[in-house]
């Protein structure tokens, strides 16, 4: 046999299925990462519901995935590679039902706090940190599909990235609340923003760490620097 | 009294004493020894290679270390040579004429070579015990089944071998099923009974290396069960290499695995790396199924 394929056409089927629900999975909370920083950003009731509603798809396709990866290991028992890629993708839709929590509390704060918006200076930070964050997750499901450490090590460096705009939004805020401490709530909430999505861009670097040991077959080692802020 | 036939009484006694003191030793399961040191080798094999009579060489150049007192396990395809190396290790193929083995099998601490002519095939398998895929009971009493190796070994005396057919049986994890019908045909046991008295049988001598090929492919899931843990216990006293088609027992049971392919010793390592990331792409693909 030449191909890749396995000897039982099920397991190919099984493992096809599981990578497509995947990137689903993938998908869903990349977009609720998008959606909730848009809410906030336009202070938009509506949209962050339909943010927090969003995260009931993640739970269930949390839920659905996890079941779908024991019914691979209970029938075909795959090891090495098989074993590895498996086992990675139930690690991994962990952290992206985690990465939809954040994206849903960022979308309640819109709804529990009426005037949540901040100001047009300081709309673009977040803007961009949420693009990042969002990319973070796709190249990361991207590389658990494809098996592609490249993509994984992308994904670990841009944790840097969002690690400094996370800690420039930080330095901002701190430099408002002196000069308008009457908008106090505003920065706070701006703060809780950030830092919901720069835990969301830990979560996909945690998905890349597993793509590194489903790749090599050995854990990827120390990946951060360490000075994560916050 | 005549000193010399006094002198002469006391030698026949002593003879006597001496025979039966011989006897027991050899008939004694040996002693738990010490945790294996690391890696320690009970056995290697040194560019070794097997033909068969018609010139067809089955195995090619095998470099493989066997560890004291672990377990390994021989994977491959069908016709990869894994059954061939293992009746090899115990010179089953010296019952066909023609056959020829090249290279060396060590046997250590010793450093004899099984495979070489100065080596008794008879006495080999007394060292080296082999177990069958099918149980294949000698049609006789139970007792009789696991007291023949010992008869071979020219163990007489019945209670020395009352003793080692219970210590015998008790190793293999039967003697509570077997222990009141010692002299019940070996036929009427049920199959996984059938194979652990041949797991006695073969452990009686009381071997250095217990060889099993494919002992459980007949054998259903409860006694698979029982044999997969008795190589377990066994694997504290008795070196252990086990050929099967099974995996998820190789995966389960040994402590290293040899995956063959086509009489190459393709990829050796621990059980735990081999399964979950072997290092060969021949290995990969066999264990993961995509190689026929």
């Amino acid at each position: 046999m030449t191909d890749n394929s396995h000897l039982l056409k099920s397991f190919d089927a099984s493992l096809e299925g599981l990578l497509m629900a995947f990137k689903r999975m993938g998908d869903l909370a990349s977009e609720n990462c998008a959606v909730a920083t848009r809410a906030y950003l336009a202070a938009d009731d509506s949209l962050a519901l339909e943010a927090v509603n969003r995260d009931l798809d993640i739970d269930e396709a949390f839920e659905q995935l996890r079941a779908d990866c024991f019914d691979i290991l209970l029938r075909f028992q795959p090891v090495a590679k098989d074993l590895r890629l498996v086992m990675g993708i139930e690690h991994a839709v962990g952290d992206l039902e985690r990465a939809g929590d954040h994206a849903k509390n960022i979308a309640r704060r819109v709804i529990s706090i009426p005037d949540a918006a901040i100001a047009n200076g300081d709309a673009h930070a977040v803007e961009e940190l949420s693009g990042i964050v969002s990319k973070a997750i796709d190249l990361s499901v991207t590389a658990m599909i494809e098996r592609s450490a490249a993509d994984a090590k992308r994904v670990i460096a841009s944790d840097a990235k969002i690690d400094a705009h996370n800690e420039a939004i930080f330095d901002a805020a701190m430099v408002a609340l002196r000069k308008h401490p009457k908008d106090a709530h505003k920065h706070v909430q701006r703060l809780f923003v950030a830092k919901g999505l720069e835990r969301i861009g830990d979560h996909a670097t945690n998905i890349a760490e597993e793509v590194l040991f489903l790749t090599r077959g050995m854990p990827p080692g120390a990946t951060r620097t360490g000075q994560d802020f916050g | 009294m005549n000193n010399d036939n006094m002198t002469a009484e006391k030698t026949d006694a002593e003879i006597e004493k001496t025979r039966l003191h011989d006897e027991r030793e050899a008939a004694m399961p040996p002693p738990i020894k010490p945790a294996a040191e690391r890696d320690a080798l009970r056995a290697r094999l040194e560019d070794f290679s097997f033909f068969y009579a018609d010139g067809f060489q089955a195995i090619k150049n095998v470099d493989m270390p066997i560890l004291d007192r672990k377990v390994t396990s021989i994977i491959g395809p069908s016709g990869c040579g894994k059954s061939t190396l293992l009746r090899s290790l115990n010179r089953m193929h010296d019952l066909y004429p023609g056959n020829r083995y090249e290279g060396r099998v060590i046997l250590e601490p010793e450093g004899e070579n099984l495979i070489g002519p100065e080596s008794d095939p008879t006495l080999v398998r007394l060292r080296i015990g082999m177990v069958f895929q099918k149980p294949n009971p000698f049609p006789k009493s139970i007792y009789e089944n696991v007291a023949a190796g010992l008869r071979v070994r020219g163990i007489k005396n019945r209670q020395v071998i009352d003793e080692a057919v219970e210590s015998a049986l008790r190793r293999a994890a039967v003697w509570d099923e077997t222990k009141d019908k010692l002299n019940g045909s070996a036929s009427d046991l049920s199959g996984g009974q059938q194979q652990r008295l041949c797991i006695a049988r073969a452990l009686a001598p009381n071997p250095e290396i217990l060889l099993l090929d494919e002992p459980t492919s007949a054998l259903d899931p409860i006694a698979t069960a029982k044999v997969e843990d008795l190589v377990q216990e066994l694997s504290d006293s008795v070196t252990i290499v086990i050929v099967t088609h099974n995996m998820q027992q190789a995966a389960r049971i040994s402590h290293r695995t040899a995956f063959m392919y086509i009489g190459e010793l393709i990829e050796f390592g621990e059980t735990n790396q081999i399964f979950t990331n072997p290092r060969h792409p021949r290995t990969e693909n066999y264990i993961t199924g995509r190689y026929g």
